[in-house]
């Protein structure tokens, strides 16, 4: 089906559907709306006092603030341990010292010009830093740098060398082997090699404005990022665990042209997004005994790509009767990186290749819309329609599989897949009294895809809320939600080597119901309690291989305080579990089995903040935080009997406490103290060294199980 | 799953929001019964939204007689920021001063009788009484970009949330335009995404690496989730760009919708999986050969170690799930 007439088919009829819609609301608001206006029209005029004679208006007593303002934080730190886990993000996975420095500050002048300066953690590798200029009410230029780490792991080892880069080999002497136990020189080659990245973005904008209703925005940001990740490498039923690079750079640009009135605005904007990568492809050696000359494997990295983008948004509030607003995107996505050759494998006669790249490219058409409309005083109105298309015209060639560089099989067709979804949504909000609220909302989605065993999925979604203040301090809300896809299944489209009662959950037929029901209670003036439970239920209809069932519960409390106008306090626990039930076949004719996973996840925190208080103490807080999850997998193959599969923990406890004191009139001292403890229990990966899976030589990742402590002391300089 | 464990858990759940509700109304009534005395309600109340009293004659010079102090000085910051600058005539400090935002001041800066109470301002204040709707409505009088131009409809206002509940206008910098200050406001209110945002694997939010507002444009977007991007795919392909292609050989669900496999907010599973792999493919794969084969604790290293099961799992051969441009990578393994 082409656009056009996928379009057609469609988009047009969800459409049609939202334009009767709001021609409905239109054709009982605007009514309401013009009789409610002749009322008003009726009664006397406007109570809006007289403007206010501004020549009067000296403000001789207000503090205005012009020159610097803002403090500036430096000193030094300590790291008790090498922790990756705990220093992935925060820049604190090393042992030792580090230096802090942290900036804060704004420069004002009288005319409206402004410098803002605003950076955290410029000492470590995980640092940010903006600094914007400009005339506030003219112009603004604003230039970011942001970095970010990210460790997953620094006990983890491998023979190759290069690891980390696009070309990996087998040191000198290795001893190929069936399996791993045979890699007789495995143990003596093993060199650690850190998982780990970082990101890097550098940000340059730029923004015009003022009294003209014309605004325009140019921003351009190049992300570049850096390190590597662990990526399977596979020869037919042998894999190695490689340490692939990662050599990434995104480059993107944001301009836009905006026109802003009072009550309506439009905005063009034109975006892109250029995607490089320095490897194109990754090569390893077999650390396995190859079979037909498979001593070299190559992996193809993600390849340059673009993505453009045109984007239309506005917004017109024609009166408390009537808004709109919406956006419509048209973009595309481009791919026309070289091929690698279907093998590297020299025993081999590498097939030839329809062409020469992929001349990939997918138009993406977006059309989000909203009307709103105030009936009456009570009573609101709401109409969304929703088309999301991505419409894939690569091109569709067969191309001769080399499996794994090591025998050659048939033809395979590429499949580019599209798909195309509208929504339509409509909701009602009635204040039947004013402590009262009810909502009722109802939506329909439809998506449609290519090339695949549902080709068109209709789901119908109808929710109730009601919100109550009956009580001055108590506001409870209440919603129901009920969910019921369906689908065109053919379960020929499955394929002869699919199991044929394969239902793919995302595509399957199911129900689902959800009902949450939450509370915010101003216990007194200064402590509030809130409350939530939820629920939901997701059944999955004729499933008799796949997701067949899931659920989700969660409950929570939180409190917040504030003993005085300096210090405050907050508390928060919150109880979730995820079920699921899985069924799956040995083979295609039988065999069944049923698996479940169990998640459990119990989060709790406190914290206390003060500022100002007697003594010269300026502020302190201190903030604790506990987060626990258990898994259980459980599976019963046709009753054998058989272990359990051991529960999978993780524990994260992590206390951080700072304290500042005014040392003299523009010093203060502030100590800080961290420690986090984070221990997992993973059996997918405890105990799995680099030669324990006879047919895997992994890279021997184990879980964390440590404690760090960060002790620091800044003196922070302030501008007053 | 069993009907009967069905209902006990919906039932242990409403139990839990029962007594909940029941707490709750309990110390309410202990509440209600201290404001029975209430005296007849003064005109700044019975007006609300039209209250709308004379502006104060010398502006917020008049309010700084008694607001100046040292008592104050959390409000003076607002000379700090970006509302105090007077050359600015977009900015209250542009026009009408306190007044811009508070409203009209007359009644609260005038002359009061012995033991009466004094008259609120109208807006953003102790017991004032213009509506929380009125009071979005003097921000947006102002703030008019694109992104509060979808204000109305959006989620947050249909559920009366207010400007005033996220943002700080009195401070020389608004925690809510600060990536590591950002969360706390926003998880105030959604406590769910506060505890998945502790969980094993997440988005460095907690560690004040990326804020809400990096994913969400929380004025009303009116897409799915009130993303920053107009779809979701859109939105992580910001971030993860290599996740784009288009590849030769695709992996449907993943063009399709990014969720289909991770939980944004934070997961038990490393990368934010919603499950563990082999369970999580299985989900979509059971075909002739290893891929349906259900994997048991003998696979484990206590008895076979198997490479289906253990460390990376499926992904350990077929590593490319999110697509491959390999001419033969048609089974995501090149």
């Amino acid at each position: 089906m082409n656009t056009i007439e996928r379009l057609t088919h469609n988009a047009w009829r969800p459409l049609l559907t939202a334009l009767a819609a709001t021609g409905l609301v239109l054709a009982v608001g605007l009514p309401v709306a013009a009789q409610e206006e002749a009322e008003a029209a009726e009664t006397p005029a406007s109570n809006a006092p007289e403007p206010p004679d501004l020549s009067r208006w000296q403000c001789w007593n207000c503090p205005l603030v012009y020159g610097w303002r803002g403090s500036v934080l430096f000193g030094a730190g300590y790291v008790s341990d090498d922790y990756a886990e705990f220093g992935n993000y925060r820049g604190l996975d090393q042992q030792g010292f580090y230096g802090a420095l942290g900036v804060d500050l704004t420069w004002r002048a009288e005319d409206a010009r402004y410098l803002d300066i605003y950076g955290e953690r410029l000492g470590l590798n995980s640092r940010t830093l903006d600094i914007e200029t400009g005339k506030q009410g003219s112009y603004k230029i604003f230039l970011g740098w942001d970095q970010i780490t990210q460790h997953r792991a620094d006990d983890t080892r491998t023979p190759f060398l290069g690891a980390g880069t696009s070309n990996q080999t087998l040191p000198e002497g290795w001893v190929l082997a069936g399996t791993t136990d045979g890699m007789t020189a495995l143990e003596e080659n093993l060199r650690g090699i850190d998982i780990e990245r970082e990101r890097r973005t550098l940000r340059l904008g730029v923004e015009f404005g003022g009294k003209s209703p014309w605004r325009y925005r140019a921003d351009v940001r190049r992300t570049t990022r850096d390190g590597n990740a662990i990526r399977g490498a596979s020869f037919i039923f042998r894999a190695a665990e490689l340490a692939a690079p990662i050599d990434y750079q995104t480059t993107r640009f944001d301009t836009s042209i905006a026109y802003v009135k009072d009550r309506w605005q439009l905005e063009a904007g034109y975006n892109v997004s250029l995607f490089e990568n320095d490897n194109q492809s990754l090569q390893w050696e077999n650390p396995f005994t190859g079979i037909f000359g498979a001593q070299l494997g190559q992996l193809a990295e993600p390849p340059d790509n673009q993505f453009h983008q045109f984007m239309l948004t506005g917004s017109w509030n024609q009166s408390r009767y009537l808004s709109l607003a919406g956006q419509v995107a048209m973009g595309r996505m481009t791919q026309d990186d070289a091929f690698v050759q279907p093998t590297v494998n020299l025993d081999l006669v590498n097939p030839g290749l329809p062409r020469a790249n992929l001349d990939g490219e997918v138009d993406t058409r977006i059309v989000n819309l909203r009307a709103t409309s105030n009936l009456t005083r009570n009573l609101r109105a709401r109409i969304q329609y929703r088309y999301d298309e991505r419409d894939n015209d690569s091109p569709r060639d067969f191309y001769t599989q080399v499996i794994t560089d090591t025998f050659v099989t048939g033809e395979v067709a590429n499949e580019p897949y599209s798909f195309d979804r509208t929504s339509v949504d409509a909701s009602l909000d009635y204040r039947v009294f004013s402590f009262l609220n009810l909502t009722a909302s109802a939506e329909r989605k439809e998506m449609d895809r290519t090339l695949q065993e549902v080709e068109e999925t209709t789901t119908d979604i109808y929710a109730f809320q009601a919100r109550t203040n009956l009580f001055e301090r108590l506001n409870v809300r209440a919603e129901y939600k009920r969910e019921q896809r369906d689908n065109d299944l053919d379960p020929a489209l499955l394929g002869p080597e699919v199991n044929p009662d394969l239902r793919r959950f995302h595509y399957a037929e199911k129900d689902r119901d959800a009902f949450r029901i939450s509370a915010d209670y101003a216990i007194l003036d200064n402590l509030f309690a809130g409350v939530f439970a939820e629920i939901a239920d997701e059944d999955f209809k004729d499933v008799l291989i796949g997701l067949s069932d899931a659920r989700a519960e969660s409950y929570g409390l939180d409190l917040s305080a504030s003993f005085s106008q300096n210090v405050s306090a907050h508390a928060f626990v919150v109880f979730e579990r995820l079920e699921a039930d899985i069924r799956g076949a040995d083979n295609i004719d039988g065999a069944t089995w049923f698996a479940t996973q169990d998640d459990e996840f119990r989060t709790a925190g406190v914290g206390v903040n003060f500022d100002d208080l007697p003594g010269k103490w300026a502020h302190g807080a201190i903030d604790l935080s506990y987060a626990a999850a258990d898994g259980d997998i459980a599976i019963d193959k046709r009753s054998t009997a058989s272990p359990e599969f051991p529960r999978l923990k993780t524990r994260r406890f992590t206390l951080e406490a700072s304290l500042e004191r005014e040392l003299r009139e523009n010093l203060n001292l502030r100590l800080g103290y961290l420690v986090g403890k984070l221990s997992e229990d993973d059996f997918f990966r405890d105990n799995v060294l680099p030669g324990t899976v006879p047919t895997l030589l992994s890279l021997g990742e184990q879980t964390p199980d440590r404690t760090v402590h960060v002790v620091s002391a800044m003196l922070r300089y302030r501008f007053q | 799953m069993q009907i009967r464990q069905r209902l006990t858990e919906y039932a242990r759940g409403m139990g839990f929001a029962a007594a909940a509700l029941a707490v709750l109304l309990t110390m309410q009534s202990g509440a209600a019964a201290q404001e029975e005395d209430q005296e007849e309600a003064p005109r700044w109340v019975t007006l609300g939204d039209d209250y709308m009293p004379e502006y104060s004659r010398r502006g917020a010079d008049e309010c700084m007689r008694c607001h100046g102090d040292e008592d104050s000085a959390h409000l003076n910051a607002v000379f700090e920021g970006p509302h105090g600058v007077m050359a600015d005539e977009r900015t209250p400090f542009g026009g009408n001063q306190c007044e811009a935002c508070h409203g009209p001041g007359g009644d609260h800066t005038g002359r009061i009788g012995f033991g009466e109470a004094r008259p609120p301002m109208p807006a953003f204040g102790p017991n004032s009484p213009w509506s929380e709707e009125r009071e979005n409505q003097v921000c947006q009088d102002c703030h008019k970009e694109q992104k509060h131009g979808f204000w109305e409809g959006g989620t947050h206002q249909r559920q009366d949330v207010g400007c005033a509940d996220c943002h700080d206008s009195h401070v020389r910098r608004d925690p809510m335009t600060v990536a590591s200050t950002q969360s706390e406001t926003c998880v105030g209110c959604h406590t769910e995404q506060r505890a998945q945002l502790h969980q094993a694997y997440s988005h460095p939010i907690r560690q004040g690496e990326m804020a809400c507002s990096d994913c969400h444009q929380p004025h009303g977007a009116p897409n799915e989730a009130m993303l920053s991007s107009p779809t979701i795919n859109q939105n992580c392909y910001e971030c993860h760009a290599e996740k784009r292609g288009p590849f030769l050989f695709e992996h449907a669900p993943v063009a399709e919708d990014c969720t289909n496999c991770h939980k944004p907010h934070g997961s038990n599973n490393p990368a934010m999986l919603t499950r563990r792999a082999p369970l999580l493919c299985q989900q979509c794969h059971s075909r002739v050969g290893h891929a349906g084969i259900g994997r048991s604790p003998n696979d484990l290293p206590s008895g076979n170690p198997s490479p289906f099961l253990l460390s990376g799992s499926c992904t350990s051969c077929h590593s490319q799930v999110h697509g491959s441009n390999h001419p033969s990578g048609s089974i995501l393994n090149r």
